[in-house]
């Protein structure tokens, strides 16, 4: 100790640690504060004032390092009085006397005589305005510890404290110290003080402030913003009623004032204040802010502040509905009388059609203020729907109307639509729309049965959808919604109108199936005639199943349509004429099962009644077709199963029918059930199982390469069935599944087929990755042989066990990317394994994704990008060193160096585009000389990407790109006349335009020479190419001013 | 609030699309598109209204079919209709497309913006001051001109912007 205060008086530096230990030894007891204040006794009585001033503050750092209740309350008083006396010494003692203060008050312990004491020396001993801002703060810091800490001392101490307060506090201008003014300010409100005849003392000092306009001039990651202040000060404005009389006023001058956001910025101060303010405060000025408002919102010269006065305004209405009603008193105002007062004004003007701005906004006065409460939309509703009724039905609109007729039309329907839209948030006893209801749903009705633009339709629509949400509807004019629906459906052939036609009927359906299975189905079902279906117009058919599907919003609804449309299926075969017509319903199966998603029950029905009769079709037919000619005109005896056969697309529809229902089972009775039963019939063949047994089958055995591809193909079944459901679900023979899937993808021609057992394989290593362990050094041992057939089979199964590695950060991941990266410099396959980085990169739908309950590891993107940087990089520079390469065939191959590096390149312009900019940032360094050598490329693909990329961090993270702005502008707008591809030109231009992003200071010194060059490639002689290069130049124009 | 010449302006549909549709020729990039009406009109629909926020199209001041484009002979001419006959707002907008049409066309266009016949009290004045070359450059020499016309011009529906 001695030797601390020794080298702390002759001013070393080399003190923390001392002061730590002193502290330390403090918080163990070892060292009182007695002994500690004895030991600094001399110095402290000293008669030079600079060593008072370094003892004292010696005693506070070491203050400053305890924990907040190591002091008693005894020792605190003790320092208390002390340092409190240190204030009546000379000046320079009171700032390390000040810090001291705020360390100790701080302390819960502290009692509230001694913070009496602190409190009174302060107000009498310190002059705030004459201090500095550290000290300030300490002050604010101090204040605020003691009134989080002494609420009652405060309370008491009342006006006294209050008064001093609004001096301290006064003509303070440091961002920082306000921060804590405005914080300081709202706790002393919020302790309930009593503000007296000092609220507006408070509210001036407070209120001076306001609007702020806070430009921080250097933009530190933890500076201050204009928002952190502008929020602070709404928050102390907003935080009291005694403000009420003083707050108001001052907000509708700032309503008034030129600066638009001053204006925002009043509306949402004012909003806040309301839900503090009592009638009796707000009365007085009720109509002085509406004729603001009013002014506001019609004359405004920005959106914005139309905007947050229309809030303002249902704020308002809202704080007003909370307000007692009033008979019929003279001169009182009330909910109903503002009300009428604002709809007196407006009214007179909605009687013309909407035409111009004023009409428009009385029109969003009305909606604003209908939304702020039950009441209100009650009243609103009850003064504006007959008049919008009457008007509709003055209005005779047909084909033979004016344009301008029927533009009224549509703003009138569009009004209804959304004065009932906002009945639908409140629950009434008594809707307003119910005397209406008939009027409005035939005005509707008569819009869909005429000719008419598909706008007014679509609106026509959902307002037939709103008036359905109110639940006001009676069985007789749901019936008669039905039939309206079901009429417009089949007349109605717009895409739009027939989107909202169904899903209005939807919504129907799954509120009233009743009435839906009695109005529309029978009906719709009949549109599909029984004999001879197949050869039905392709239209009809689609039309009838995608009402069917849409309608299917019920459990009872869609039990019926899956049995209506499966039984469709049975009568089909695999074969040209059904072709068309069983896509039609596997696409219908695919809607309903996407949509489905609620209850097991659902999906359970969904397996039994739709998968597995769609699994029986299709293996019944692998089995029963045993030569290709009999398959389809594509299928030949010489060729075998054509690429192009019929049942490939029937196959995928198939899949994804299933995998949507499997993604939705859970464990359970059928999900057991079906995956054993898949297990039995994969690996054993035993199809007897699916009640296939006629004669002259052929067996089942879809996993030999050689023996039939129809079955083969039908490995995709697979991974949508095990790979998709859920992880609960054990999939028994895993091991033998695995391992038969490899040979099939290593040894099948059939490219369909070797994807897919490559994605199954795939999915089952990223849900068993344990088990499959044994698997992957068999994979990675897989060499690439000299056929490129073969080589593509191997680079499948890579990338998709890499991208399955990858998801759930096994540690091999490493190992397949070198070996990934390593086939970049393959003539034939390497542009393939490049493109494999799109592939893991981004999201499957068919397998590996999250739906599919896959093994999915948080940032496994980043992960596996931080893996691959470093082969991509070395694979870049080593292609440029060896010229010559010898390929892994062992041929002698002469490898350009460029097609490694455009590889590597194209590789990672893939990876780009799906990261995070915080990683790209992190590995900015390591990218641009790859990024900026793929600029000079002459491959237009190449070229593409990476100005993607490009444009993708300009407008992301701009940052780091500021130091190479020079040089990359450079190369934009060469490539903005690259002649032989209009696409670079356009991004190139792109780049440029977004350029305009970064900071101005940067972009001066080089916009002469942008907006000059530019000048050329507005003569481009592509459009797309000089409109994009025009908004380039125009926005370059802008920069600096 | 500083009075507006027209405190109530009539606001209509817009007519033209705001997508364009590509012909298989404007795909191939050995094809040469040629300048149109549409094109003009693309360029100098989003400029802004110096009193309201909303659009010259919105405001039907330019339209489509006001704008003639001679290719070959490189020239262009816009005809526009101020709102109200007296608006003193008329010499700006003009000023405006001007402005906007010189930074995003070639040089080699002749470029004439004008007052649709009758639609203003004092067309003619307006129109000379439009036409006459000194006096575009020497208004665009005024700092506070300058910075007007260009928040006319800062298009709101501008796309460089970061993804969120």
């Amino acid at each position: 100790m001695d030797e601390l205060v020794k080298l702390f008086m002759n001013d070393l530096d080399d003190h923390d640690d001392e002061i730590l230990k002193a502290s330390l030894q403090v918080q163990e007891g070892k060292l009182t504060v007695l002994n500690l204040v004895e030991e600094l006794g001399p110095h402290l009585t000293n008669t030079d004032t600079e060593a008072r001033v370094k003892g004292c503050k010696l005693l506070t750092k070491i203050l400053e390092n305890l924990p907040d209740t190591c002091l008693s309350t005894k020792e605190l008083a003790t320092l208390v009085i002390f340092l409190c006396s240190r204030l009546q010494d000379h000046y320079t003692l009171q700032p390390p006397a000040l810090s001291g203060l705020v360390k100790l008050t701080a302390s819960t312990n502290l009692a509230e005589g001694e913070a009496k004491i602190v409190i009174n020396s302060i107000f009498k001993e310190v002059h705030v305005q004459s201090c500095l801002q550290a000290e300030r703060l300490n002050l604010y810091l101090l204040l605020t510890n003691i009134v989080s800490n002494h609420k009652s001392l405060i309370l008491s101490l009342g006006r006294n404290f209050l008064y001093n307060f609004i001096q301290a506090i006064d003509g303070e201008q440091d961002p920082r110290n306000l921060l804590v003014v405005f914080q300081l300010a709202y706790d002393v409100i919020s302790t309930g003080i009593d503000l007296l005849n000092l609220a507006e003392e408070l509210f001036d000092v407070i209120s001076c402030y306001f609007p702020i306009d806070f430009n921080p001039s250097s933009g530190g990651k933890f500076s201050i913003t204009n928002q952190d202040l502008v929020l602070g000060l709404r928050r102390v404005l907003s935080s009291t009623n005694a403000f009420a009389q003083f707050c108001i006023p001052l907000m509708l001058e700032k309503l008034d004032s030129d600066i638009e956001s001053a204006k925002v910025d009043a509306c949402l101060t004012f909003s806040e204040c309301l839900s503090q303010y009592k009638k009796i405060d707000l009365e007085p000025y009720l109509g002085a802010i509406w004729n603001t408002l009013k002014q506001e919102i019609t004359q405004s010269v920005s959106e914005e502040v139309e905007n947050s006065a229309l809030d303002l305004l249902t704020e308002l209405v809202r704080t007003l509905s909370l307000w007692p009603v009033l008979g019929q008193s003279y001169r009182m105002v009330d909910l109903n009388s503002f009300l009428n007062e604002v709809l007196e004004e407006c009214l007179t003007r909605l009687k013309e059609p909407i035409r111009d701005k004023l009409t428009w906004m009385s029109w969003r006065i009305i909606m604003a203020c209908a939304k702020a409460s039950k009441t209100a939309c009650d009243i609103v509703c009850k003064a504006v729907f007959p008049l919008l009724l009457e008007q509709v039905s003055e209005m005779s609109v047909d084909a033979s109307s004016t344009p301008l007729a029927k533009s009224n039309f549509a703003n009138i329907m569009d009004c209804i639509v959304k004065m009932a839209t906002v009945c639908s948030n409140f629950t009434f006893s008594y809707n307003p729309v119910l005397p209406h209801k008939d009027a409005i749903m035939k005005s509707f009705q008569d819009v869909l049965s005429k000719e008419g633009s598909v706008q007014v339709k679509c609106t026509a629509v959902a307002g037939l959808a709103v008036i359905l949400g109110l639940n006001i509807l009676s069985d007789e004019n749901l019936r008669n919604l039905a039939t309206v629906l079901l009429s417009s459906l089949m007349s109605q052939s717009d895409p739009k109108v027939r989107f909202e036609l169904l899903s209005a009927s939807g919504y129907l359906s799954s509120k009233h199936p009743k009435i839906v299975k009695a109005c529309m189905l029978p009906t719709i079902t009949k549109l599909i005639p029984e004999t001879e279906f197949w050869h039905h117009p392709k239209e009809i058919v689609r039309n009838t199943l995608e009402c069917l599907s849409a309608l299917s919003t019920h459990f009872d609804i869609l039990q019926d349509v899956v049995s209506y449309v499966v039984d469709f299926l049975f009568r089909c075969k695999i074969e040209q004429p059904y072709c068309c017509f069983l896509l039609e319903c596997l696409g219908c199966l695919e809607t309903i099962s996407k949509n489905s998603t609620a209850g097991d029950d659902h999906t359970d029905h969904l397996v039994i009644n739709i998968a597995l009769p769609l699994i029986k079709i299709c293996i019944k037919t692998s089995v029963q077709l045993t030569v290709p000619e009999l398959c389809c005109a594509s299928c030949t005896a010489v060729n075998g199963f054509s690429i192009d056969c019929i049942s490939l697309p029937i196959i995928k529809a198939v899949t994804a029918v299933l995998r949507n229902i499997f993604q939705n089972l859970r464990l359970g009775k059928t999900a057991k059930f079906i995956v054993k039963l898949l297990t039995d019939i994969y690996l054993n063949g035993n199809i007897a199982e699916l009640d296939i047994s006629e004669e002259k089958l052929l067996k089942f055995d879809p996993f030999n390469p050689k023996f039939a591809l129809l079955q083969s193909r039908m490995i995709c079944f697979l991974h949508a069935t095990l790979c998709a459901v859920d992880r609960s679900v054990t999939i028994p023979h895993i091991e033998d599944f695995q391992s038969k899937l490899l040979n099939l993808c290593l040894h099948s021609d059939d490219q369909p087929t070797y994807v897919a057992a490559a994605k199954t394989f795939a999915g089952l290593v990223n849900r068993a990755h344990k088990s499959s362990d044994k698997y992957m050094q068999d994979v990675l041992d897989c060499s690439v042989g000299k056929a490129k057939g073969k080589k593509l089979q191997v680079l499948t199964l890579l990338i998709w066990t890499t991208k399955a590695l990858a998801l759930c950060n096994h540690e091999m991941t490493k190992a397949f990317i070198q070996k990934l990266v390593g086939l970049f410099g393959d003539p034939d396959i390497g542009e393939t394994a490049a493109a494999g980085c799109d592939i893991i990169m981004r999201d499957s739908k068919e397998v590996l994704s999250p739906s599919s309950h896959a093994v999915v590891r948080l940032m496994y993107r980043q992960r596996f990008f931080l893996l691959i940087i470093p082969e991509l990089v070395a694979g870049f520079r080593s292609a440029k060193d060896t010229p010559m390469e010898i390929s892994q065939t062992g041929d002698l191959e002469q490898v350009l160096p460029s097609v490694k590096q455009a590889h590597c390149l194209t590789a990672l312009s893939h990876l780009l585009l799906h990261l995070p900019k915080q990683v790209l940032l992190q590995q900015f360094s390591h990218l641009t000389p790859l990024l900026v050598k793929a600029l000079h490329s002459d491959d237009a693909i190449l070229l593409q990407s990476v100005l993607s990329a490009l444009l993708y961090l300009i407008e992301d993270a701009a940052a780091p790109m500021e130091a190479h702005i020079d040089s990359l502008i450079n190369d934009f707008l060469r490539l903005s006349r690259f002649k032989p591809n209009l696409d670079v030109r356009l991004k190139a231009l792109k780049c440029i335009g977004a350029s305009t992003l970064l900071p101005t200071t940067i972009l001066l010194p080089i916009k002469k020479k942008v907006v000059q060059e530019l000048r050329y490639v507005l003569d481009d002689h592509k459009r797309d190419v000089r409109s994009e290069a025009a908004k380039a130049r125009s926005e370059w124009y802008l920069v600096g001013t | 609030m500083p009075d507006k010449d027209n405190l109530n302006p009539l606001i209509h549909q817009r007519v033209t699309p705001r997508t364009r549709l590509k012909t298989t020729n404007e795909l191939d990039n050995d094809v040469r598109d040629p300048f149109d009406q549409r094109e003009i009109f693309d360029l100098i629909r989003d400029i802004n209204d110096p009193e309201h926020p909303l659009t010259l199209e919105d405001l039907r001041v330019v339209t489509e079919k006001d704008i003639t484009v001679n290719d070959e002979e490189g020239s262009i001419t816009v005809l526009f209709t101020p709102t109200i006959p007296h608006c003193s707002m008329a010499t700006l907008i003009g000023l405006a497309i001007r402005v906007r049409l010189l930074r995003a066309l070639p040089p080699r266009f002749k470029v004439e913006v004008e007052i649709a016949p009758g639609s203003h009290n004092s067309e003619k004045a307006v129109n000379k001051q439009l036409a006459d070359k000194e006096r575009v450059a020497a208004a665009l020499e005024n700092q506070h001109l300058l910075n007007v016309v260009n928040q006319c011009l800062t298009i709101k529906s501008n796309n460089y912007s970061p993804a969120a």
